[in-house]
C-alpha cells in the first residue's frame, strides 16, 4: 500500500474541505515578503548614487517597505476571507498546485470526515492487488496440478 | 546530513553573533555588546518563527531548496492567524537584520562614494557582502534544511509536524 493510499490522521476537526482549507490558509499566511528586503536597500543606495535629492533614497526604500506591508496585509485578507469562503484561496493557487488539490478532492471527498478516503477508492486501488493474488494462486495450482 | 545543517547554522550564528557583539562593545561599553547580542537573538527568533511553526515548510531560497532536495515538509497543523503575525515579524525581521548587517558589515570602506555615485566594483567589499547574506538568509535556510530533514525541535518551540 502506498503513502496515497493511506487515510491521513490529523488533529483537524471537521471535513478533508475544512482540512485542506487550513492547508490552504497556513501556505498562504507562510508567505514573507523577504526579498523586499535587499531590494529595499539596493534601491536606496542606487537612488543615492545616480541622485542629488535628498529625499529620494528614502523614498525608494519606503516604497519597497510599503508594497511588502501590502502584500502582508493582502495575505492576511485572504486568510480571513477563505473561512467564509474557501475558494479565494483555491483561485489564487498556481495551476499545478490546482490540480494536486483536485486530485486530492478527487480521493479524499470534501464531505467526508477530514483524512477519511472514498469509501470505493481503496477497493479501486486493492483491486489490482487482489488480481495478483488470484493470478498467482491459480499459478500454484497449476503448478501443483502439473506435478 | 541533516546535522551538518545544523552546525552550519550554528557556526553562522555564534559568528554573526560575536561581530555583533564586537560592534557593540566598542560603541557603548560592555552594555553596548551585551545589548548587541539580545538584539541579534531576538531578530533571529522573529525570522526564524514561522519557519519553527511550519516544520521547515517557509520557504527560504525556493529554487535553491528544491536543487539540495531536502524532503518537502508536511504542512503541519499550525494556527493560520498565530502564523500571519509570525510572517509579520518575520518581515520586520529581515529588515533590522540586513540594516544592522550593513552596519555590522560596511560593504564599501566609504560611503561618502554612494553619496557622490563614484561606486566601482572593486570598492565592494565582498566577504563583508557574503557576510550579511550568511547572517540574514543563509541561517535560516540550514535551519530549514535541518527541519525538512526530520530535525527535531525543542518542546514549545514549534508546531508538532507528524511525519
Amino acid at each position: 500500500m502506498s503513502s496515497a493510499d493511506k487515510e491521513i490522521k490529523t488533529l483537524i476537526p471537521g471535513s478533508n474541505g475544512e482540512y485542506v482549507r487550513h492547508l490552504l490558509q497556513i501556505h498562504f499566511a507562510g508567505k514573507i515578503p523577504k526579498a523586499h528586503v535587499p531590494l529595499g536597500i539596493i534601491g536606496f543606495v542606487l537612488t543615492a548614487s545616480i541622485s542629488t535629492m535628498p529625499g529620494l533614497p528614502f523614498a525608494a526604500a519606503a516604497l519597497f517597505a510599503f508594497d511588502a506591508a501590502r502584500r502582508l496585509r493582502k495575505n492576511r485578507r485572504l486568510v480571513s476571507a477563505a473561512y467564509a469562503d474557501p475558494s479565494v484561496l483555491y483561485m489564487r493557487l498556481k495551476p499545478d498546485e490546482q490540480e494536486v488539490v483536485r486530485n486530492f478532492f478527487s480521493r479524499y471527498p470534501m464531505e467526508l470526515p477530514a483524512g477519511r478516503m472514498r469509501p470505493d477508492s481503496q477497493k479501486k486501488d486493492s483491486a489490482p492487488q487482489q488480481k495478483q493474488q488470484q493470478q498467482k494462486g491459480q499459478q500454484q495450482q497449476q503448478q501443483k496440478a502439473a506435478n | 546530513m541533516k546535522y551538518l545543517f545544523l552546525v552550519i547554522a550554528a557556526l553562522i550564528a555564534v559568528s554573526s553573533a560575536a561581530a555583533y557583539h564586537e560592534l557593540g562593545l566598542k560603541l557603548f561599553g560592555f552594555l553596548g555588546g551585551v545589548g548587541a547580542i539580545a538584539v541579534f537573538a531576538l531578530v533571529q527568533g522573529f525570522e526564524l518563527k514561522p519557519i519553527f511553526l511550519t516544520g521547515g515548510h517557509c520557504n527560504i531560497f525556493g529554487g535553491l531548496s528544491k536543487a539540495i532536495a531536502g524532503r518537502p515538509a508536511n504542512l503541519p497543523e499550525t494556527d493560520p492567524e498565530e502564523l500571519l503575525d509570525a510572517s509579520a515579524w518575520a518581515t520586520f525581521g529581515y529588515a533590522v537584520d540586513f540594516v544592522a548587517g550593513l552596519i555590522v558589515w560596511p560593504v564599501v570602506d566609504n560611503w561618502a562614494l554612494i553619496r557622490v555615485g563614484g561606486l566601482t566594483y572593486p570598492d565592494v567589499n565582498l566577504k563583508h557582502l557574503g557576510m550579511i547574506l550568511a547572517c540574514v538568509f543563509l541561517l535560516q535556510w540550514c535551519v530549514q534544511q535541518y527541519l525538512r530533514r526530520g530535525g527535531k525541535l525543542f518542546k514549545r518551540m514549534g508546531a508538532n509536524v507528524k511525519r
